[in-house]
This record gives structure tokens, sequence and C-alpha cells, in this order.
């Protein structure tokens, strides 16, 4: 399946676009130097888009699907603290839409086990919201903390918020988020994810 | 029974003062008649505590006594440096240097543009699982941590910028993709624990390679995923013939092992300009197998190849080794002979032989063992030597034919992006492996006793040293050493720290004034013509 990436070049976006490919699928993001486009081609991209304005018209075209790691996006480079650029994701959906894609997989900038008030804070919340009400078959994911270490391949997902703060590695949350693609028990659901014991695949059949 | 029982508590405590004192006595007695020491003849048993404080002096100084930027070859600062960066992969200080900046010394020319992260001619693509030790609490008396799995990234060079030792000389070339590896340490010096943990912490790092040092190829060497270089010194260890001559099948076996990737010819090495030195408690008898020697007996290397005594002989022979082998082959100098230096130089030029790269050491490299007098005032420190090679080579239009690889106490990032600055292609090391793989500076490596099991083949000492621990700590100083190295070539505004040129050094001196590192050579030239001119004034009446 062809896969239009954004946020790819982020510490998900890396090991998103590395399994991607690990699975046969056909990864586009985007970058905002030729520099990184090169980088992130060597971790599994299949293009890179060089856009410093936004611009993926071009790319997002033939794509089947998005996986949309919120938080990181070209404006959002290691001089801007721009938390979620709700403009960004509105434009994205609606590039989208116009692709006729109907498939879009979103992890949440905010954390599973962040208070209601903080998960609101800073308009986190909204694009989310936006999938929800578009045409789109969604998955949203919020995942636990998310640490450099090595995935484990399991999971648990939850129903309600987890008592404490826990560590899930971004290699997990990337599998998490490619695995959701394909799988239809996902579709329009939103998934609380944190480290567990059951494996990925099964942990996803049977939400 | 009855006497017993009144006499016992007065006998106890007569002998508790008794026995002390007919002690004292002995020994005050035993000093004032000795004929060694004049200070205990004329002061008995008081003279004593000047051998014992000297004795534990340097223990004092090194742990209590000694600022952090005191203390050679490597001040507690410097140890603390490496041992962090293995030990939890940190690099970060708090409040600022406390490096003395009224000393004179080199200087990263920092870009006013400097580049960005996504800029930086890095190679992550594939992380690295290594464990690292996070500080949970740390009290007085009690630090509670816990060692955790990472993903980490290993900062290789990309493809097109690896360094390729013997490109177009010979069919199998060295390709590296990171810029720092293991100086020469054999077998025998360090002991197989210490080995096996550095083989095995550098392939895990990757990007790197392992010197083996002259005593040849042992099994621990091979133990870990790493590419070898491996050195062959006067002795021939590894390489010889039961008569000592150079035998070119044992050459060709190792030639042909996978993991071995080029072969190093030692002419000296810095603390040492003399062949190398085992102690004969080091000798095991394993040791003697792979270095074809007599166990338990102590070994001198001769200080030259007795069969190579001109540059034309010595690059036939390298030129041979080449060719039977197909690998690269270099040589390791210390530099000290300026006019030699040229005339080597000059005959890789005519006859378009001579080495695929040059291991320059400085004259402050460290050693197992060694005489003091070379230690301390034979060969010159490595920031000297290495810009008079780089310029000789350039300035014979030799220099693309050969790799220069430095040494000489470079043991962070700094100072190594200021030898790769002065022209090295690579940089090795030795004592900051040591120091991951848990050598305190004991100062004992020439004895067999080494209080952490490092530079020791004692069984009992070893098993002070995990190799499971320890391998992790060699990976995680390699890979922070080329974080930090990526870190200095943005602030001097390149991609890659293989764009560190002379351009991006400025030197200051002890007044405050900066000078440019470009030419060493003129310099040397410079000063040569002003003594010339001073010779030449009238006499002084």
């Amino acid at each position: 399946m062809k896969v239009f990436v954004f946020g790819g070049g982020g510490d998900v976006g890396e090991y998103v676009l590395k399994k991607l490919a690990a699975e046969n699928h056909e990864a586009i993001t985007i970058a905002e130097t030729e520099n990184r486009a090169e980088e992130l081609k060597m971790i599994g991209a299949a293009d890179v888009c060089v856009t410093k304005d936004y611009d993926f018209v071009d790319a997002i075209s033939g794509c089947e699907a998005i996986i949309y790691i919120a938080g990181a996006n070209p404006t959002a480079g290691e001089n801007r603290n721009v938390l979620v650029d709700k403009e960004a994701v509105a434009h994205a959906l609606k590039e989208a839409r116009t692709q006729g894609i109907e498939r879009v997989v979103y992890l949440s900038p905010a954390r599973v086990d962040e208070s209601a008030e903080s998960q609101d804070t800073g308009g986190k919340k909204i694009p989310e919201e936006l999938i929800k009400l578009d045409v789109f078959t969604y998955t949203v994911v919020y995942s636990s903390r998310g640490v450099h270490k090595p995935g484990k391949g399991t999971i648990d997902v939850i129903t309600s918020p987890p008592k404490k703060v826990m560590e899930i590695p971004y290699e997990d949350v990337a599998a998490v988020l490619v695995e959701s693609l394909t799988n239809n028990a996902t579709y329009n659901k939103t998934l609380k994810v944190i480290p567990g014991n059951t494996p990925i695949e099964n942990a996803l059949k049977n939400v | 029974m009855g006497k017993i029982t009144k006499y016992l508590p007065s006998a106890l405590v007569g002998s508790t003062i008794a026995a002390p004192l007919a002690y004292i006595a002995y020994i005050y007695q035993k000093d004032n008649h000795q004929k060694q020491h004049a200070v205990l003849r004329n002061f008995p048993l008081l003279g004593r505590v000047r051998y014992m404080a000297e004795h534990v002096g340097p223990e004092l100084r090194q742990y209590l006594f000694s600022g952090d930027n005191e203390g050679l070859p490597f001040s507690r600062m410097q140890y603390q440096d490496i041992v962090k960066a293995g030990k939890y992969n940190e690099r970060l200080i708090g409040f600022g240097s406390s490096r003395n900046f009224a000393e004179d010394g080199f200087y990263i020319r920092n870009s006013l543009f400097p580049k960005l992260r996504t800029e930086l001619k890095i190679d992550n693509s594939k992380k690295v699982t290594t464990y690292q030790y996070v500080v949970d609490h740390e009290g007085l008396m009690s630090r509670k941590e816990h060692r955790e799995e990472v993903l980490t990234d290993p900062y290789y060079l990309r493809d097109e910028d690896a360094v390729v030792l013997g490109e177009g000389y010979c069919s199998k070339p060295f390709r590296i993709k990171g810029q720092v590896g293991m100086s020469a340490m054999s077998y025998g010096a360090l002991g197989e624990n210490a080995i096996t943990a550095l083989s095995k912490g550098l392939g895990i790092a990757g990007g790197t390679w392992m010197n083996t040092g002259e005593g040849g190829i042992s099994d621990h060497h091979l133990a870990g995923n790493t590419d070898l270089i491996m050195q062959i010194g006067p002795g021939l260890f590894g390489v010889r013939t039961p008569g000592g001559e150079f035998s070119w099948e044992a050459f060709k076996e190792k030639a042909d092992m996978d993991k071995v990737k080029a072969f190093e010819v030692k002419l000296a090495q810095g603390a040492k300009t003399r062949g190398g030195h085992l102690e004969g408690q080091k000798v095991t008898e394993e040791i003697a197998r792979i270095r074809l020697i007599e166990p338990g007996k102590t070994v001198n290397s001769p200080n030259r190849f007795t069969e190579y005594d001109s540059f034309e002989k010595l690059f036939d022979f390298i030129e041979e080794m080449r060719e039977v082998g197909g690998k690269p082959v270099g040589m390791k100098i210390v530099v000290g002979d300026v006019e030699g230096l040229e005339e080597m130089v000059q005959i890789m030029k005519d006859s378009g032989k001579g080495p695929d790269f040059i291991t320059i050491d400085g004259g402050e490299g460290g050693t197992g063992a060694t005489y003091q007098e070379l230690a301390d005032s034979v060969g010159l420190p490595i920031m000297t030597a290495l810009p008079i090679v780089d310029e000789l080579l350039r300035q014979y239009g030799v220099r693309d034919r050969v790799k220069l690889i430095a040494s000489g106490k470079l043991i962070t990032p700094d100072k190594i992006a200021i030898a790769l600055a002065m022209g090295a292609d690579l940089v090795n090391i030795a004592r900051g492996f040591m120091i991951s793989v848990g050598c305190i500076m004991a100062g004992v490596c020439h004895t067999n006793t080494c209080p952490v099991g490092v530079a020791t083949t004692d069984p009992d000492l070893q098993d002070g040293l995990v190799v499971s621990e320890k391998m992790y700590r060699v990976a995680n100083y390699v890979m922070s050493l080329r974080a930090g190295l990526f870190n200095v070539a943005a602030a001097a505004g390149v991609e890659s720290p293989t764009m560190l040129e002379r351009k991006h050094l400025t030197h200051k001196d002890i007044q405050g004034r900066i000078s440019s590192v470009g030419s060493m050579i003129h310099k040397i030239e410079q000063e040569e013509r002003t003594e010339q001119d001073v010779e030449d004034l009238p006499a002084k009446h």
C-alpha cells in the first residue's frame, strides 16, 4: 500500500518508515531539506518530498492511506515549538479528501496518561475531532510516553485511563500505527495503547 | 582454680599492654640496625610514616586532594568524562567548563552560522541496541541506579564520507564509517576479559576498528564482531617461523581472515621508540602459544625490523605484503626527525611506493611498559607531529595516497576534532578504551597486578572485569565520541567531521593572542631563517 506519512522524521516517524518498508508498503513523507530527505530514504522512505512551505500536493497523489503523527510537521523543526498545528492537519485532510484517500491513522500528540485538562491544552484534541467529523475511516491512537528502547512487539489496549505514567518504546507505537492501517477491527476507533504483554496484532484484533 | 580466677584479669591486662610494647621495641631495634635506609636508622619507627605516606600518596591525591583538573596523564575530570560517556552515554556538564582558559591551547573556530541537526551528514539509519545506566537517586553514602536497554543513534558517517584505506592500491580496501578506533593493545598487555569486552563493544558500536597490537591475533580479539587491523612489530609475533623469520605462509593465513581488514607495520610507538615489552609474569602459556615464545619469560622485541633498515627496503616489504594479502598496509611512526621524514616522503613520491596509511603516535601516547627516558623525552607530541607529516605529504603531492591516523591522549570529542582538523583522517584511542573497561589509572600496567583486571593476565584479578557489563560501556563510549564529533562539526559550520580542516582551528597563546595553524613547516623554516639571521649578526664585543 502506498502510504503518506506526516511526521516521518520524528521519533515515532522514523520507526514508521522502517516498519512500512519492512512490510512491503511504500512510504512517502516530507522533509525540510535534501539532506534530511536522504536520511529518511536510508531509513526506509520510498520517496521524500522536500518542501519548506508544506507543499505536498504532488507527493500525496496516488497514496491510499495516511499516517499522521501529530506534533511533528515540516514547520515543527528543531527551532519551532509548535505543539500541534491544527491548520496543518486541516490542510492535509483537505488534500487527502481531494485525492480520494479514505484511510487515516492518527497518533494524538496527547498522551494516554495525561489528565483531561492537559489533553485539551494547546488545542491538542482539535485535529482528531476534525478527522472524526470527516469522511475518513479513521483510527486515533493515544499512547504512553515514548522512549528510545527496543520494541517488545507487545502492548495492551485499555479502555479507562491508566493509573500511572508508563514508558512505551517508539518502535512499538510505530508498529501499532502500521498494523492498524490494514486491521479492520481498529476502523473508526480510538485506541488507548500502553506497554503490555499481548502481541500487537492480537491486541488490535480484539479491540 | 582460685589462683587462675585471681590472676587472670591482671595477666590479660598485662599482656595486652606488654605484647604491643614488645613488638614496638622489636621494630625499633630492627630499624635502628638495618643498613638500607638512612632515615630509619636515624629515626627508628617514626621514619616508617614517611614510607607509608609515600605509598598511599597517589591514591590520596587522586581521590581527595588533587583538584579536578590536576593529575597526569589524565585529570579526574577527563577520567570522569570517559566513564560517564561509557556508563550513562552522557556528555552534558553543568555550570560551564573547568578548562584553564588562561593557558595556551587550540580552539575550534565556531561559525556564526552553525549547521542545524537536519543539515548534518549523519547516517543513523540503523540504530544500535545497547545498555546504559540511569541514576534513580544519589545520596551522600549511596547511589541507586539501574541499567536499561536502549536504542541509540550510532552516528556513522554517510557512505560517501566513509574513510577508505588502500582505495585503488589493493584488492580489498578497508571502508570505515566512523573516525574513531582502538589503538594497538596486545593480548598479553591486556587480559582476555579486557580484550573480549573491547572486541564485543566495538562490534556493537560498528563503524570502528580494533588494532591487535604487536602480540598477534588471539581468539579474544575475534570474540566480537569488529574489524581488525593486525599490527606487525619487529618481534613478528603471529607471523613468524619458529626460527624467528617472517613467515609469508602465516601472513597469508592472517590476511585470508575476513575480520582482518588491514595490516600495520610498527616502527615505533609514542611512549616507546623501541620494541614492545611484556613482563614475564604476564606471559601465560596461551600468550606464549600465540606469539611463539617461551612462557613466563619477559619478552622484548627488537627496536627495529632487523632486515629493513632503509625506506626502500621497508616499502618493498610493504608492497609485497599488499600484493600477497590483498589488504591495505600501513605503518606506525613517531615523529622526531623531520629531515628523515622528508626523505621518506621524497622516496614515496619518486618510487610510487609506500604505505596506505600512516599511524602517527604522539610522544604523549601511553604504553603498558616502557622506560621513563623514552616515554618522557623521545618523540614529538601529536599536535606538532601530525601537521608536519600532513604538510610534507601535501608538499610532495602524495597526500591523496595515504590516510593519516593520529593518536596521543585524544580521548574526548573536542581533542579528536582538533586532530582531525590538523590533518588526521582517523583517530586511535588506547587508554580511553582501557578506562571504559574499568581502568582506574593505578599505573601498574607493567606489573601483573592491575587491581581492576584490565592490564593483567592474572585470572583472579580478571574475575573483577565482567565482559557483559563493560562491553556496552565500550560501545557507548565510541558512539558518544562520534556524536560529539558531529556536535563540533556543526559548531564549526561543516556538515561532517570529515570536513574539518586547519582553517577551523585557532591557537591562543598565553597572552591571549591568536594565531592560525595554517602551516607548521612554514613556521619551522621561518624559525631557521631567524636563527640564521642571528648567527649572521656581527659578534658582540
